[in-house]
């Protein structure tokens, strides 16, 4: 274990110390930032493929047949690519950019300096966390090239299918790879738990106790600890697939199973057995997606509304409340699997609980907006957009949520519409803030403002336009995952909306970038960042643009008051810094 | 006030059980002759405690997970031999625990060379430990037991594998604890550090025992 430190080091002379195996925190949020930024990328050209495919799925594409020769025979893109795609869209999507951003990314940078300590508690680890998690993306993309094809089991990767590697294409190698990857993702996850958490506990400066902190510091946290319980379960589930798929044993594969008129050798387990372990992670990692960008929020809504947060310790409750109560709904993604109804109310019930916190977190941002005096910066739009759609995602989980309902909507694109506004697109307006937002300190330049809002008013509209007709396309009863409808009748009338989707999905696209654009040109010509572009309070603002070594001068910064001073009247400025 | 008195005391807070909190803790980092003094605060020294206490909560999760798959497969019900020399590495393990408490009790009462000899003791044991569990691994195999015969051995090789896995990483932080450099930390921070080792060792004997019972008795 490495050795905490927060007593003056000199800092890393060599190219290599100081920004590839480096220790810093700052540095490794970067780090993480772009590695995010690369996968998301690679996560969208996946999600267009898809769409592509699904509008018109009787077209060629020659120029497509020219990259992917396999996945396009004849320029037509085949089912097993189809498939492969959006397992590949899901897995990089979830883990390596809605985990690693928010949590890894931004928390790395900023938790520190917000709760003003000078680095984490184990730098050490907190670069092994990196290079692990980069092993593990590499790992991932390799899956996608290997012989046998690639992963096509979805991000779920039920078995029995995904324990035999006999089964079919893309269940050989890939498959393995697929496996090793989310192993060492759990692993480097993690690490960057227990450091979140030992330096929230252990590093914050005098003053700083632990309601004092930002709310985004809580979001970090709360994530941190959700992530250190639910991890070790999914690396525990993949532990035991791999053994299935290349030791022979059976944990997940029923006893008398043929495949091709084949006899299973192993075999004695049981298929709902990774259901419950997945889940049981699965659940509370769309929490860790989302709370970072809870946190940011409301640190962004405070900030420009020039108000403290309405209900700070409700606030805090609620995050905590909300990440406890993850742990036991897992069940409410196996409505369908013959579970006994009374174990199913319970999860039922539980999942509907989910709303209370939930809820109390959209009045009390509600409540931050009421009677502000309002600056409308590209942060604040993002953070708006995100209770947005986190509302319109959540209230179709109280749909989902309900037995009688979920066993018509499961499997149907009405469950894919719910999660991609919630946890995809809304955790993605949680990063689209916290990047606007924390810019001028992290690259020490502004960002552009026209070209940010642009950006936010067509995303907007944009993601809307996607993912209404999701849930219009389910409740028609269209399933999910088909690589193609058109053999049935009773969808011929739903492949106009299809194209609708497609086109949309195309110009939000587009529109990203805009924001690749922005961020690049503003990291090299955007204009000079002072110290307190956003007039905030805490105490990322109250050190030097660009953050020093060791983030604060000779001297940590003493913390006397709340985090969001806003408007406080007698105080000569609108706002009163933390360590003011 | 005589000098040489001060930065003992400063080396030696009240923590440990029924210590006093964090935040009260005086002149952490302390006793470092290299530096100047430094008026900021310090962090305690009670990040590796903090993080031992972390890594035992996910290890917890990690086995709770496989042991409720162990469950839920009912691979206790299949026939399964024990190898005998598990009870050898069981007894082995709950010696090393006791060899590891007088170590870290040598050190709290500053007793340098006694805490060496017992943590070396520890460290060989650990490792005694590990190559039983491979002789019982040869002995499984060699009663027809592979990883494949059935769920129970399936389990049984993952258990005492993962475990094993574990335990080599508590292996390296006993080496960690021993040999590194002296100067280079305070007499505060090393015995925070041993007494983390401590715990993670502990946690892994109790543990094995855990195991050992539901893999082998519980029917």
């Amino acid at each position: 274990m490495a050795e905490q430190t927060q007593t003056s080091h000199a800092a890393p002379k060599s190219f290599i110390r100081k920004y590839i195996f480096s220790t810093d925190h700052k540095v490794i949020g970067i780090q993480y930032f772009f590695l995010a930024l690369i996968a998301a990328l690679t996560g969208m050209v996946m999600s267009l493929l898809i769409r592509l495919r699904l509008a018109w799925p009787a077209n060629r594409w020659p120029m497509l047949e020219a990259i992917f020769p396999e996945g396009f025979k004849d320029g037509l893109m085949q089912p097993e690519f189809y498939l492969a795609m959006v397992t590949m869209h899901g897995t990089i999507m979830v883990f390596m950019v809605l985990t690693t951003a928010p949590q890894s990314g931004f928390g790395n940078y900023f938790l520190p300096i917000q709760i003003g300590a000078r680095d984490m508690a184990f730098p050490v680890l907190n670069m092994l966390s990196f290079w692990i998690t980069f092993l593990s993306f590499v790992v991932l993309i390799a899956a996608l090239f290997v012989v046998g094809g690639a992963p096509l089991g979805g991000w779920t990767f039920y078995p029995t299918l995904s324990a035999i590697p006999s089964t079919g294409p893309g269940q050989a190698l890939g498959a393995d790879l697929w496996i090793v990857s989310i192993a060492l993702f759990c692993v480097a996850s993690l690490l960057t738990a227990l450091n979140f958490i030992t330096t929230v506990l252990n590093m914050r400066t005098s003053g700083m106790t632990l309601m004092r902190m930002p709310l985004s510091c809580w979001g970090w946290f709360t994530t941190a600890v959700i992530a250190l319980l639910a991890f070790p379960v999914l690396l525990a589930a993949g532990i035991l697939l791999l053994l299935d798929r290349n030791a022979g044993t059976g944990f997940f594969i029923p006893s008398g199973l043929s495949v091709s008129g084949n006899l299973v050798p192993n075999g004695g387990g049981s298929t709902l057995l990774w259901q419950h372990l997945f889940w049981f992670f699965g659940h509370p990692e769309v929490y860790i997606a989302i709370l970072p960008g809870m946190g940011a929020t409301s640190h962004i809504l405070a900030t420009f509304a020039r108000k403290p947060v309405f209900g700070h310790k409700a606030m805090v409750v609620a995050m905590f409340a909300i990440g406890l109560l993850g742990f036991f709904v897992w069940g409410h993604h196996m409505f369908i699997s013959g579970m006994n109804p009374s174990v199913a109310i319970a999860f039922s019930v539980l999942t509907l609980v989910i709303g209370v916190p939930s809820a109390i977190k959209t009045f009390n941002w509600l409540g931050t907006l009421w009677g502000g005096r309002i600056r409308f910066t590209t942060p604040m739009l993002f953070a708006i957009g995100f209770v947005s759609l986190f509302v319109a995602g959540g209230v179709t989980g109280l749909v989902l949520g309900q037995t009688a309902l979920d066993v018509v909507f499961h499997d149907t694109y009405f469950v894919t519409g719910h999660f991609h506004l919630i946890m995809g697109v809304a955790a993605i307006f949680g990063i689209f803030a916290a990047t606007y937002y924390w810019f001028p300190k992290m690259f020490a330049r502004m960002m552009n403002e026209g070209l940010g809002k642009l950006h936010f008013w067509l995303t907007f509209v944009g993601v809307y336009a996607i993912f209404v007709p999701f849930h219009v396309l389910g409740i028609a009863g269209h399933p999910r995952r088909y690589a193609d409808s058109t053999g049935y009748e009773f969808l011929r009338a739903l492949d106009p909306l299809h194209v609708f989707i497609t086109i949309a999905a195309f110009a939000t696209a587009a529109a990203q970038l805009i924001f690749l654009a922005n961020f690049f040109w503003s990291l090299f010509k955007g204009k000079r960042a002072t110290d307190n572009p956003w007039e905030a309070t805490t105490l990322e603002w109250s050190t030097a643009t660009p953050v020093p070594h060791e983030n604060f001068g000779e001297q940590l910064p003493v913390v006397h008051r709340m985090p969001y001073e806003y408007s406080v009247p007698g105080a000569e400025r609108d706002f009163l810094m933390q360590n003011d | 006030m005589p000098a040489t008195l001060t930065p003992t005391r400063r080396d030696e807070p009240a923590f440990g059980d029924g210590g006093r909190g964090f935040d009260d803790l005086p002149g952490y980092g302390g006793g470092d002759n290299n530096r100047p003094p430094e008026p900021e605060r310090q962090p305690p020294p009670e990040g590796y405690r903090i993080g031992v206490w972390l890594v035992l909560a996910s290890v917890t999760m990690l086995f709770s997970a496989l042991i409720s798959a162990y469950v839920v497969n009912r691979a206790h019900s299949m026939p399964i031999e024990m190898p005998e020399v598990l009870w050898l590495s069981t007894i082995v393990i709950l010696t090393s625990s006791v060899t590891m408490e007088i170590s870290r009790r040598a050190l709290k009462r500053r007793l340098e060379n006694q805490f060496r000899l017992w943590i070396s003791v520890t460290t060989a044991l650990g490792a005694a430990f590990l190559v039983l569990q491979l002789i019982a691994w040869s002995e499984l195999k060699a009663a027809g037991f592979y990883v494949n015969k059935n769920l129970h051995s399936g389990y049984s090789y993952l258990f005492t594998g993962l475990h094993g896995v574990h335990l080599i990483g508590g292996l390296a932080a006993l080496a960690f604890v021993t040999w590194r450099n002296q100067a280079k930390w305070t007499t505060v921070r090393r015995r925070v550090a041993v007494d983390a080792t401590a715990s993670y060792w502990h946690f892994l004997d109790g543990l094995w025992v855990f195991l050992f019972l539901i893999l082998f008795f519980w029917k």
